[in-house]
């Protein structure tokens, strides 16, 4: 396992974006048998309720873009200052380059800002905040801007009621920056690729590459229906949903106590307890053996927006605490688990941070729909207008 | 634990009104899903200190088999 202690590396903002539309599970009764109490017991067990799905055209990098506006307008940071921007994600704009770059142009950041992607899922905003602290520690960068968004909700076809109800879309926007006081923070991380099929998008790079024919591709698409008769696709979302609870339960605990002690605390220093927001039933399970009492776990942001996989910590923290987080020094325990198999903690100091809450995306005019991007780039390259 | 208490404490972490006894095919009723065996997983972890793996379930049918995975603990 990794771990480092950092000193001098702290968040100052924070924001979240999500789309302004929202699916409830009790909107598709059709997939309960028609039945209200299905639908009751399948909300009661794991919390799962409402999901913000962003409609055609709208990335997670978009959300992220907005995320970030939030900040800069909002608590008027310049944009000069940001010396490194690294955007986290599963799902970037394209294959390459880096979605990182396109957001330096589109944020107006300074042409000497270093920027890149990194593709993490569930642990990923650990991750994040874990290269972004090491830069600042470093001297590398006195503010780094993180990005964190997903947008699974599409990946997968909607009577797969294994993905389909579970994932949300979601941008944030966070800013690390060097502490001129000593503010201690502690991460530990840790992986297994043993478990990298429990969760996988199979098709789309290099080892199913995107094929050069409609009839290659044909494969890609076909719905494979496994035993239980759920219908999957190799160029979405698959995921071993058992495989990965034995994980959460046999692995994850043991890490985030193994974080908590070597950071020096237990569970009464902590303030609040935010782990990724998996689904309430997984939550519940990882917090009960750790030893965290319910009122210290941040556990109802799933069933308001839905795993926002990447995103969802920093959406968890905007939407639980961005009132006490500008008032307030708080000492958090961040937990991020999941695809890789990757995992990772942070205990940190919140002190006083700038929180801009969770805020609903406002589509700009004329923001180009997949249709116009086609037709742009058919005409990009052949200088020709399509009719 | 008795015997009686673990098929009473099923039933509730199902979440079902079918009563359960000892020769219940469990696979014949609705909310014996993957919801309810990875509470009974989390349960059996948490109460009994007994680890179990998803896959374990597929193979059984009756709440007698699954009371056998932690073994004494739950007695009758």
């Amino acid at each position: 396992m990794s771990s480092n202690v950092f000193s001098h590396a702290k968040i100052s903002h924070i924001s979240a974006v999500v789309p302004p539309e929202t699916i409830s599970i009790f909107d598709e009764l059709e997939y309960f048998g028609g039945s209200e109490k299905k639908a009751k017991r399948m909300a009661s067990i794991t919390g799962m309720e409402n999901r913000r799905v962003s409609g055609p055209g709208v990335t997670p990098a978009d959300l992220c873009q907005q995320a970030a506006e939030h900040l800069f307008n909002g608590f008027h940071v310049d944009t000069d200052s940001v010396d490194a921007l690294v955007f986290v994600t599963q799902h970037p704009d394209h294959m390459y380059p880096a979605t990182a770059c396109i957001l330096q142009h589109k944020l107006g950041l300074s042409q000497r800002c270093a920027a890149f992607d990194v593709n993490q899922g569930c642990a990923g905003y650990v991750y994040g905040l874990w290269l972004a602290f090491s830069l600042v520690e470093a001297g590398s960068a006195k503010r780094v801007l993180l990005l964190a968004g997903d947008g699974l909700a599409h990946l997968s076809d909607r009577d797969n009621r294994v993905i389909a109800p579970l994932f949300c879309d979601c941008g944030t926007a966070t800013l690390v920056e060097h502490s001129p006081e000593e503010s201690p923070s502690w991460f530990s991380l840790g992986t297994d690729g043993k478990g990298a099929e429990l969760l996988m998008l199979p098709a789309g790079g290099a080892r199913l590459p995107l094929p050069r024919t409609a009839e290659e591709y044909r494969p890609y698409c076909d719905r494979l229906i496994d035993r239980n008769g759920v219908p999957w696709r190799l160029n979405w979302t698959y995921m071993d949903g058992g495989a990965v609870f034995d994980f959460t339960l046999n692995v994850v605990p043991n890490h985030i106590a193994e974080a908590i002690t070597y950071a020096g605390k237990n569970v009464e220093d902590l303030d609040f307890f935010v782990p990724h927001q998996a689904n309430k039933q997984i939550m519940q399970t990882i917090a009960e053996k750790v030893g965290f009492p319910e009122d210290k776990v941040v556990m109802d942001t799933f069933s308001k927006y839905g795993n926002a996989a990447v995103a969802s910590i920093p959406l968890a923290l905007c939407d639980a605490l961005h009132g006490a987080m500008p008032e307030k020094k708080l000492s958090l325990l961040l937990s991020g688990y999941g695809i890789g198999l990757a995992w990772g903690s942070a205990v940190l100091n919140f002190d006083h941070v700038q929180c801009a809450g969770v805020r609903d995306y406002v589509m700009a005019k004329g923001h180009p729909m997949p249709e116009d991007y086609l037709a742009y780039w058919q005409q990009k390259i052949t200088g020709e207008a399509k009719e | 634990m008795t015997f009686e208490q673990f098929l009473t404490e099923l039933q509730f972490i199902m979440q079902s009104d079918t009563p359960l006894t000892a020769d219940t095919h469990l696979w014949d009723i609705e909310e014996w899903d993957s919801l309810a065996i990875m509470s009974c997983m989390a349960w059996f972890d948490k109460n009994f200190g007994v680890k179990t793996k998803f896959a374990q379930y597929s193979a059984l049918d009756t709440p007698a088999q699954v009371a056998a995975l932690v073994g004494d603990a739950i007695k009758g």
